[in-house]
């Protein structure tokens, strides 16, 4: 039986049980009923994929958790991460997960003796990961980094190395956890870096005073890059004054390793 | 299936406000099995088209024309000029040549454009079912009820200190009620919204036991009556969803549902032409009620008035100077939908916090992501929502409250998404498109001017047997 329902123009409208005879509103059933019988099928295929990539990747939560902290990660959580992010790459094509995933072999990389036969394979296939993470989400800052770091260890500073080591930097570059992290990178290829790349490094010296002037003392320290970091910070005469007070606070002098 | 609807939209509050990729994938494949399912029952002519294409093609044209745009974003078939810049560096650090696209990341894209998909799955059921006028009564009920559930936990797990949403440990706002949600600006929103539909009950019952009589302390007494012996149950649940809406301290969601329920109570009287000052009369009691809670019910709200108007409370100004920069960058083909976080860690000066995820204004957000055309049509879905429910106020005698709560709860979300972004999260946006659907189905009248008494009898009956 057809029910007649006004419409916001105050024709009747079709609001039958069963088959119209009016053909515009079987053409307006047969239109609605396939285009959002389409959407069904897509919100319940991507709803799944959602929810199994989610469930696949469950166990790499708490250790990128761990990791966002700067909480140091067993060799054994590394691979529980690695495990993860290939399940989860199984079922949802993400950029992220496999930047995650380059991360993971990375530190089981790094939790490997320096000359194990194992360490540069591994490395080898996380430039691989990140590589793919990066081709399907190039805005990464995490990823570059990464990257830059990964073929640092296998090829040294090469031009590619480099340039994944200015695209982090420029795709992220005010990102307080990446700092100290590239600024490794930076100052260990200072030699080898152009007036650009050199500006850029500086620049992060600048935020890396700004986020944690103690970790940059020792970094600096460290990385015997003391000049650098205070030819980075010559116009902040007070947070200069400041570097030297927590560098003696080290056990270190300042006048002797700075260069003056 | 109208009840496995109902139940899938009201309990989205539950795992955390529906934020996390399993949770609103759950949903989508939920909404999406009950979608397939009325598709089927209307192909095979078992199910009607309550409410047709014609109605309602101001408010679906725009969305298919944004959820277009949405793919475009994400394919590569499109001029390379349209690209985003930062697809050519893979190519340039490792020789690898990507299909180029607008969205810088086209998997955040996808799952943005699942979430807008399932909203406006969620609007079309609602908008079908709730053309039955006991099925819209029954949904705006079972919003509330669940509202008054998520309160309740809310009440009990901030007056006993527990300090966690569900088995969580609270990382942020640890002092203020959330409820199952993270965030306590996205919970008042929630809480707004159900308190507009439990107003807008009460006021209904209330407004209907007054207008049968002329006389104004007769009138004035059926009220009280209607209130407190009719009513006492809806009185229960408003004043417990509002203590939990003010023990947020959340000044964007309280200030959104005040002007959502004045708006509420405008456009009834308007509609309706109720006695002005009765209504008036119960609507300032109302807020005199919230007003006197705020001052007595906590000491959090001193510390948030001054931290608003004398502090800067944090980097909203900022956020919005970031995003009218993005605007700029990319005008009219934006970033890609979902993708503001990657954006705002591209172009985030250094004196700026790093922990935004979000732009605090979902228009700019919008704008950012989706280039400025495509961000209008967005903002003109709710715009035309506003638009029916307005005039299905002024059209309806029976039933004018559901429209009037539409048109309400459009401006508690458009009001609040100027300063939070509550419509990014599933569950608010999944309560607000029940709400919208209902009120949009309930905006036409329900008595044609012809087949009227065969028409009436049809209207008490739900739309399908489902």
């Amino acid at each position: 039986m057809a029910t007649l329902i006004a419409n916001g123009t105050g024709q009747p409208h079709d609001g039958a049980r069963g088959a119209s005879t009016d053909p515009i509103g079987r053409a307006q059933r047969w239109t609605v009923g396939v285009v959002l019988a389409f959407l069904a099928v897509f919100l319940v295929v991507m709803g799944s994929q959602f929810i199994m990539a989610s469930l696949a990747g469950f166990a790499g939560a708490p250790v990128l958790a761990k990791l966002r902290q700067a909480i140091p990660v067993s060799a054994h959580e590394a691979k529980d991460l690695l495990s993860a992010k290939q399940d989860e790459m199984k079922w949802l094509e993400s950029g992220e997960a496999a930047i995650d995933s380059g991360l993971a072999r990375l530190l089981i990389a790094e939790s490997l003796p320096a000359d194990a036969k194992e360490r540069d394979r591994l490395v080898a296939a996380a430039a691989s990961d990140l590589k793919q993470g990066l081709a399907a989400a190039p805005l990464s800052g995490r990823g570059w980094a990464r990257l830059a770091y990964s073929l640092a260890a296998l090829e040294g500073w090469s031009p590619a190395a480099m340039t994944a080591l200015r695209f982090s930097i420029a795709a992220a570059p005010f990102e307080p956890s990446l700092t100290l992290f590239r600024l490794r990178m930076g100052l260990e290829a200072w030699p080898h870096l152009d007036a650009r790349d050199r500006a850029s490094v500086l620049q992060q010296i600048r935020y890396a005073a700004k986020v944690d002037l103690k970790a940059l003392a020792l970094l600096a320290e460290e990385r015997q890059s003391i000049p650098v970091v205070r030819a980075a910070l010559r116009d902040q005469p007070h947070v200069l004054a400041e570097l030297d007070r927590l560098r003696t606070q080290t056990g270190r002098d300042p006048q002797r390793r700075s260069g003056g | 299936m109208l009840h496995f609807f109902v139940a899938l939209v009201v309990l989205t509050p539950l795992p955390l406000g529906c934020v996390y990729p399993w949770s609103w994938g759950l949903l989508a494949v939920g909404i999406g099995c009950v979608l397939g399912i009325w598709c089927f029952r209307l192909l095979a002519g078992k199910a009607p088209l309550a409410v047709p294409l014609t109605a309602v093609w101001p408010t679906l044209l725009p969305f298919f024309l944004v959820v277009a745009w949405i793919v475009l974003q994400m394919v590569s078939a499109t001029p390379d000029s349209w690209h985003h810049p930062a697809w050519s560096w893979p190519a340039s650090a490792f020789n690898a040549a990507p299909s180029s696209r607008i969205t810088v990341d086209p998997a955040t894209t996808s799952a943005a454009l699942t979430r807008l998909i399932t909203y406006g799955a969620i609007f079309w059921l609602a908008l079908q079912y709730g053309r039955d006028r006991r099925a819209a009564q029954m949904m705006i009920k079972a919003l509330v009820f669940a509202a008054v559930a998520f309160s309740l936990y809310g009440l009990v797990v901030e007056l006993s200190e527990i300090r966690m949403v569900l088995w969580f440990p609270k990382a942020t706002a640890i002092d203020d009620l959330s409820s199952t949600f993270v965030n306590r600006n996205t919970f008042a929103t929630y809480a707004g919204l159900a308190l507009v539909c439990v107003s807008g009950l009460i006021l209904a019952r209330v407004e209907g036991r007054m207008a049968n009589t002329d006389d104004l302390a007769d009138s004035v007494d059926r009220g009280i009556d209607a209130i407190i012996a009719r009513s006492s149950t809806l009185i229960a649940g408003w004043l417990l969803i509002a203590s939990a809406l003010l023990l947020t301290h959340s000044l964007g969601g309280i200030f959104s549902t005040v002007l959502a329920l004045a708006s509420l109570v405008a456009l009834y009287i308007y509609a309706r032409g109720a006695r002005r000052e009765v209504i008036i009369g119960l609507a300032t009691g109302a807020i005199v009620l919230l007003g006197a809670a705020v001052v007595v019910g906590s000491t959090g709200w001193e510390e948030r008035f001054n931290q608003a108007l004398w502090n800067q409370p944090d980097d909203r100004g900022k956020l919005a100077l970031l995003s009218l920069q993005g605007i700029e960058e990319r005008p009219l083909l934006g970033t890609g939908y979902g993708t503001f976080e990657t954006y705002f860690e591209y172009r985030r000066p250094a004196d700026m916090e790093p922990r935004y995820t979000k732009a605090h204004n979902t228009y700019l957000e919008s704008a950012v992501e989706l280039g400025l055309p495509a961000a209008v049509m967005l903002v003109a879905v709710f715009v035309s929502i506003a638009v029916r429910t307005w005039r299905g106020a002024r059209r309806r005698r029976r039933d004018a409250v559901y429209p009037c709560i539409g048109f309400s709860a459009t401006v508690l979300v458009c009001v609040h998404s100027l300063l939070d972004f509550s419509l990014q999260i599933p569950a608010v946006t999944a309560a607000y498109c029940l709400i919208a659907g209902i009120a949009c189905a309930q905006a036409d009248p329900s008595e044609p001017t012809v087949h009227r008494r065969s028409r009436t009898r049809a209207s008490d009956q739900p739309p399908d047997r489902l």
